[in-house]
């Protein structure tokens, strides 16, 4: 890890010690500082990922953006006749 | 009495039995009820049993069944529900003991339909605290305490549908509902020997069930064959405007047909050869098996990689930002603590300190994963892939050092998950230690036909799902 994901961590661990801290053991610190570590290991990852400003965000996961349409092509739902499982529900 | 053997039938073969009269939707359901009671506890594998629920259902199917009234593939079938999702009247835990008293007046979507459907519920799942929404070191992370492998007690069924993985292994009911928001049907269909389906994200709603990620979560069936999870499917899909992220009415259902699947070849599949960072030389030699079959079947197999990128990483951030949402209210009380495992315990206050860009970071990788992956389906029907990277584990105690090792980069759940494909899981081969091994196929998104297409042509072609744990 850089120097600089590690002071992310730790800043990360001051703010989470400042608001619940109190509820805290010492050897839970502990582990809370490593599940920050490897969080911040994480968000490198991301972060070094490519990007371009126009790439939005799967907020709300959508089928539409990668041609979703294809999947629904022949053969993709063979038959057209429904089940009786799905006939009879009102 | 019933013979044994009537436990370990599918849910398409006790379905034709029920409809010509030659098995009564009673008896069948007091012998699972027998055998939960019974067996059930051997491997803590329920929270709640409905008896009184299901004796109702059961004898309300025979007297329509007995007057003509066919309500489909279902009516008439028991099966459990993960202890996530809303049965009115009866506790709902999510496994955790925060909740463990806790109980809604309504039945979930998924229950209401399988009500409409005449099937009939005997009992609620046990599960991992949380489905491991706010994370979990080990299988004790429980209510209800560590649930152990029907085919080896001293191994985990995996989670976190633990129960449901138990259940249907041991033949205490024919299927059972999951939820998957990475892994968490597919790891215990392939520990526990049974064939596991995660729907196409947006296909089953969501309404009623405990929330961890909602961009992530799934419902989906466990049972004994892809056949079965295909109708079971056909019965739970559907739009819901309840659910947020319901897919629209002609996306949401599925007119699973049965004979139609067959008639799909030559069916390509793509062996992902990167997946797994240490997979066990059995399991790979189980797929390869698997694959062979698949292709004396008329299918082509070709090896493809998964292209590079952060998906496990993508997948996990996505599941820690949006838990410390959905369990905000549990996190700012304190209450977290109450929670069995250490890491659950406060690994939302470290959740808590993610901002706000990153989420829409990790959301903007996501659209390009998952426009990367869909772009293989171009080639391939299906990809294939070890159902896990080994056999079930041993149970073990929580680890005094350290929470977790590091994320497997490619692990095919992380990938699937994050992106919303379908993938189903089934027994392909047995270890060593004489526990199951899977293969799994993943789907385009919505596509689940395919994903079970290969499943189902393989089971017709071998009898691995036919195995049963010693014992039971």
């Amino acid at each position: 890890m850089t120097s600089d994901q590690v002071r992310e961590a730790e800043a990360k661990l001051a703010n989470a010690v400042r608001q619940f801290g109190d509820r805290l053991s010492e050897e839970q610190r502990g582990r809370l500082r490593r599940i920050l570590l490897y969080n911040e290991k994480m968000l490198a990852s991301i972060r070094t990922f490519r990007t371009a400003n126009g790439d939005a965000p799967a907020s709300v996961l959508s089928y539409f953006d990668v041609g979703i349409e294809a999947a629904e092509g022949p053969g993709s739902h063979p038959s057209p006749d429904p089940p009786r499982g799905v006939e009879k529900q009102g | 009495m019933l013979a044994e053997d009537t436990f370990f039938l599918s849910v398409r073969e006790l379905g034709d039995q029920i409809r010509t009269r030659r098995l009564s939707p009673v008896e069948l359901t007091e012998g699972y009820l027998g055998r939960s009671e019974r067996i059930g506890p051997r491997f803590n594998a329920y929270v709640t049993l409905t008896r009184e629920l299901a004796l109702e259902q059961a004898h309300a199917a025979e007297r329509e069944i007995a007057a003509g009234h066919d309500r489909g593939p279902l009516h008439g079938i028991p099966y459990a529900v993960k202890d996530l999702v809303a049965v009115a009247g009866y506790p709902t835990t999510w496994g955790a003991h925060p909740y463990s008293s806790q109980k809604f007046d309504y039945d979930g979507t998924v229950v209401e339909r399988l009500n409409r459907a005449g099937a009939v519920l005997i009992g609620k799942a046990a599960m991992i605290e949380l489905a491991g929404g706010l994370g979990y070191s080990t299988g004790y992370a429980s209510l209800t305490g560590g649930c152990k492998n029907p085919w080896n007690t001293d191994y985990w069924t995996c989670g976190s549908s633990s129960g449901s993985g138990a259940i249907v292994a041991a033949g205490l009911a024919p299927w059972a509902l999951g939820s998957d928001t990475r892994g968490s049907i597919i790891c215990p269909s392939a520990w526990c020997g049974v064939s596991g389906l995660r729907p196409s994200f947006g296909r089953v709603s969501r309404y009623g069930a405990m929330a961890i990620a909602w961009s992530m979560d799934k419902l989906g069936p466990m049972a004994r064959t892809a056949d079965d999870c295909g109708l079971v499917l056909s019965v739970i899909a559907g739009h819901d405007p309840r659910d947020h992220d319901s897919l629209p009415p002609r996306l949401a259902e599925f007119p699973y047909a049965h004979a139609a699947l067959s008639s799909r070849i030559p069916l390509r599949v793509g062996r992902l050869t990167n997946v797994w960072r240490e997979p066990d030389h059995q399991i790979e030699a189980a797929v390869d098996n698997a694959l062979a079959v698949l292709e004396m079947g008329g299918a082509t197999v070709s090896d493809v990689e998964i292209p590079d990128g952060p998906y496990e990483e993508a997948a996990e951030l996505t599941i820690l930002m949006e838990a410390a949402s959905a369990f905000q209210e549990l996190i700012s009380s304190g209450r977290c603590s109450e929670l069995r495992d250490p890491v659950g315990q406060i690994n939302g206050y470290a959740s808590c300190q993610f901002s706000a860009s990153d989420y829409l970071q990790v959301q903007r990788v996501r659209t390009l994963l998952q426009k990367q992956i869909d772009k293989l389906f171009d080639r391939f029907d299906v990809l294939a892939a070890a159902g896990q990277s080994s056999a079930a584990s041993p149970l073990r105690a929580p680890p005094e050092e350290d929470f977790a090792g590091p994320i497997e980069r490619r692990a095919p759940d992380g990938i699937s998950s994050l992106c919303g494909l379908p993938a189903v899981t089934v027994p392909c081969g047995l270890s060593k230690e004489k526990l199951p091994l899977a293969v799994q196929f993943i789907g385009r998104a919505l596509n689940d036909q395919a994903a079970i297409g290969a499943a189902r042509s393989f089971q017709e072609r071998t009898d691995w799902h036919r195995l049963r744990p010693p014992g039971v």
